[in-house]
């Protein structure tokens, strides 16, 4: 039974970690980074225990706890308490994007391009390619752990001893682990990769919103958030362990039921099988764009879907905020008196900041999908009849613009709506969305660049929209230097309506997007094609 | 009248020499086969002339085009068929041959059902769905629903089943009938020896023979069965004469093809009683010359 189901699992382990190591080590320095040098920049940006009780003032309003969650611990905000309000939940949702990406490469991925049966015709167990993943992602969990919580003692600070340092590190590891779970198990459910994925990120983007949601409204729903959970520890102050054996139960489950099934089904099906389709094209798919469109369509149902929800519930949250500091009569010292704009109206750029970057996600992937065509040798079926390399990239680069576009127009339009007009136009709205058109089109500028030059590095792109969140969302808590923001188109935006709308940003990363997009059609046309 | 024209063609992955000089001329209404172990330069050779990757140096010309730089102009009138197709696993393949010919710029509905019907493919099935041998078949009939004037083909039968390599064969046979000309990759020497007029065999990146099939028999050797009245002494030293061996009584040798005069003259001294000759196939050839390749192995 063991020897049948499990054999070789020890093996296949060593092996997934080996192919992945280099992903590993990006994602576990990234991740001890942005803890490390989170908690450190609180040690500079908030002296004294005045400055730090001040800010709860301002970090107590329904954007911020839809945004980073219930603050807790208020009365005495030590650094500890700052780290576990403010970072857990963002830090616990990026874990799970690292956890989905490779839990979903190594398994539908694999499955998909016939490397598992491969794999399976060695003598190996029925499960032990799933196992395997599943092995080394817990291991990925710990050493996230164990690196989080060394960094963090290692900076000595006063209320962040070693069990707060571990507890906080383990809630962040754990929730890791249960989207590594869920992601095995939706794996199995769904017969592509890529709808595994994605029904995989529904679930992280149900358990954040969920988690949201029932932060802002005080409810139950925020137990129905592996990630609310984690925030139950009130890590640093209260230090409640009980909540990580509900994450760490919650995902041994769903790890087995994912086994179970793996060893039920054949391989390359799944609980959704392909359906019988078309014997003919259809009007639409007949040409480039035609394809493109086919190919791409259902990413783009979805995340017109996510930004317009997106919008929507920011929108509502801006508008419970405008009431929230009506009735306290906290307002000084959050945002500027002096300034005549509604309270909205100054939330608005650091919402949308961080909206247009969410909303770059699918415009960077819509122009990169020819490097996956080329990659998976399908360009050459395009390219060897009569389609020239500009018209293949053009088409690619003009749907990605297109794509921004679509993606502004729906987070705008979703904020426009649930938006109280009086104290936030939809005009300023959809003015403060299309700002960010221009920093878009310097990321497919980039993206097209990438593929011109370095087809193999496009990752490169990825590791650039990390920076320009970093950079741009917390910039702007922790006031990093200038340069730091101006190193990313999303830097130079206007942040209106609090700064007025100057032309030269706008007329200069249209310049850029448009210089670096020619240098890279001028590559691509030069260089070989692999397929 | 030359449809297909490379010269001196040379290319190089960083320091590897991939493609060594390669010439080939092939002209219009032939079919030309081009054979050679894994790894010898076919597909790179193709892919070059397709305008998928730039030569180093050479020239390389279709219907009189540049390959790299009148890609566009050159691929409206070929079809081309990977080795190893690679579809969309959420598209039909009646989709996929559809958009193919699309792409193409050809409009023929009737050859397109017609072909669908002889090949047996169905249409309705997700790409997702289809064997390799499937997947070969919906790129074939993309190719022979188009309506184009060479067919470049990477080692196209490779996961077809028998009955459908005689279908496909008898596409190429067609297809060389209404004066199209045909460049098939292979190492299929049986189809090679049945379908193409002329071959090029390729070895590390360079052409080593070129000729019609009679030309390329000039240079293999016939083996023999040999039973003499008295044993044939000194034969192991005739000139021409290799890979001798006693088999049940009798004596199997090979013999160059350009000294079997004077081999029959010095054996027939000593009484034949029987004699048996196999002629000479591609398949010795092709032997000989990969064997040639590695002499270090020995």
């Amino acid at each position: 039974m063991y020897q049948s189901l499990f054999a070789q699992t020890g093996n296949l382990s060593w092996f997934v970690i080996k192919r992945n190591k280099l992903r590993f080590l990006i994602w576990l320095l990234a991740l001890t980074a942005l803890t490390a040098g989170t908690a450190a920049s609180f040690l500079g940006l908030y002296p004294s225990e005045a400055e730090r009780q001040a800010l709860t003032t301002a970090m107590v309003n329904p954007a911020t706890t839809a945004m980073v969650g219930r603050g807790y611990g208020l009365d005495n905000y030590t650094f500890g308490a700052m780290l576990g309000h403010q970072m857990l939940a963002m830090t616990a949702l990026t874990a799970g994007i690292m956890n989905i990406l490779f839990v979903s490469r190594n398994t539908r991925g694999d499955e998909e391009d016939g490397k598992t049966e491969t794999l399976l015709a060695l003598p190996i167990g029925r499960t032990s390619s799933l196992t395997s993943v599943i092995a080394s992602a817990l291991l990925l969990n710990v050493v996230l752990v164990l690196a989080m919580t060394g960094a963090l003692v290692m900076l000595d600070i006063e209320s962040i001893n070693l069990e707060g340092a571990l507890l906080y590190s383990a809630a962040i590891g754990l929730c890791g682990f249960f989207f590594a779970a869920g992601t095995a198990f939706s794996a199995q459910l769904a017969q592509g990769a890529k709808t595994a994925t994605g029904l995989a990120f529904g679930l992280l983007m149900a358990a954040y919103t969920l988690r949201a949601v029932g932060d802002v409204n005080e409810n139950a729903l925020s137990w129905f958030s592996p990630i609310g959970w984690a925030q139950r520890t009130e890590v640093f102050v209260s230090n409640i362990w009980w909540p990580l054996w509900l994450l760490a139960g919650s995902s041994f489950l769903i790890a087995v039921a994912a086994l179970y099934i793996n060893a039920a089904r054949d391989t390359g099906a799944g609980l959704f099988s392909a359906s019988k389709g078309r014997k003919e094209a259809g009007f639409l798919l007949q040409g480039t764009g035609g394809l493109i469109w086919r190919l791409q369509r259902t990413g783009i149902f979805f995340w017109t879907v996510a930004m317009f929800l997106l919008g929507i519930t920011y929108g509502s949250v801006l508008t419970d905020t405008e009431a929230f500091f009506e009735s306290t009569n906290v307002i000084q010292g959050v945002v500027s008196q002096t300034s005549d704009l509604t309270l909205s109206e100054q939330f608005l750029p650091v919402l949308m900041s961080v909206m247009a970057l969410i909303g770059t996600i699918p415009v960077v992937m819509a122009a990169l999908k020819i490097k996956t065509e080329e990659k998976k040798d399908r360009m050459q079926h395009i390219l060897g009849r009569s389609v020239s390399r500009i018209g293949q990239l053009a088409h690619y680069a003009v749907f990605s613009i297109a794509l921004s576009i679509v993606m502004m127009l729906a987070t705008a339009g979703g904020m426009a709506l649930a938006m109280d007009q009086e104290s936030l136009s939809g005009s300023t709205v959809f003015a403060s969305a299309f700002l960010y058109l221009p920093a878009f089109w310097v990321m497919t500028g980039l993206a097209v660049l990438l593929i011109g030059f370095f087809p193999k590095y496009t990752f490169v792109i990825w590791l650039y929209l990390g920076y320009s969140y970093i950079a741009v969302y917390f910039g702007r808590i922790f006031q990093f230097p200038d340069w730091v923001g101006e190193l990313t188109p999303f830097g130079w935006v206007a942040s209106y309506p609090v700064e007025e709308i100057k032309p030269m940003p706008v007329i200069g990363l249209a310049l850029v997007s448009l210089v670096i997009g020619a240098a890279g059609f001028f590559g691509f046309i030069r260089r070989d094609t692999n397929g | 009248m030359t449809i297909l024209e490379t010269t001196d063609l040379t290319k190089m992955f960083g320091r590897v020499k991939a493609l060594d000089r390669v010439n080939i001329e092939m002209k219009e209404g032939e079919v030309y086969g081009f054979i050679g172990p894994n790894g010898a330069g076919k597909s790179t050779t193709l892919r070059v002339l397709l305008g998928a990757i730039k030569a180093t140096s050479g020239s390389a010309r279709i219907f009189g085009k540049d390959v790299w730089k009148d890609a566009v102009a050159v691929h409206r009138r070929i079809a081309y068929v990977p080795g190893d197709v690679s579809l969309w696993p959420n598209l039909t393949g009646g989709e996929v041959i559809d958009l193919f010919m699309k792409l193409h710029g050809t409009k023929n509905r009737g050859r397109r059902s017609e072909l669908i019907d002889l090949f047996d493919l169905d249409p309705a099935k997700k790409c997702g769905t289809y064997s390799k041998g499937n997947r070969q078949k919906v790129a074939l009939i993309a190719a022979f629903a188009s309506d184009a004037d060479l067919y470049i083909m990477d080692e196209p039968t490779s996961g077809l089943d028998p009955l459908m390599e005689k279908l496909f064969q008898k596409q190429v046979l067609e297809a060389r009938e209404n004066g199209k000309s045909v460049l098939l990759s292979s190492h299929i020497l049986s189809e090679v020896e049945k379908l193409c007029d002329r071959v090029s065999i390729i070895r590390q990146g360079a052409i080593i023979e070129t000729g019609s099939l009679t030309d390329l028999r000039h240079l293999t050797r016939t083996t023999l069965l040999l039973e003499t009245k008295k044993p044939p002494q000194g034969l192991s030293a005739v000139k021409g004469v290799h890979e001798l061996a006693h088999k049940e009584g009798a004596i199997q040798f090979q013999v160059d093809t350009e000294e079997l005069d004077h081999v029959m003259a010095f054996v027939s001294a000593f009484g034949i009683i029987r004699l048996e000759s196999a002629p000479p196939t591609l398949e010795d050839l092709f032997l000989r010359h990969y064997e040639t390749a590695r002499p270090q192995a020995q």
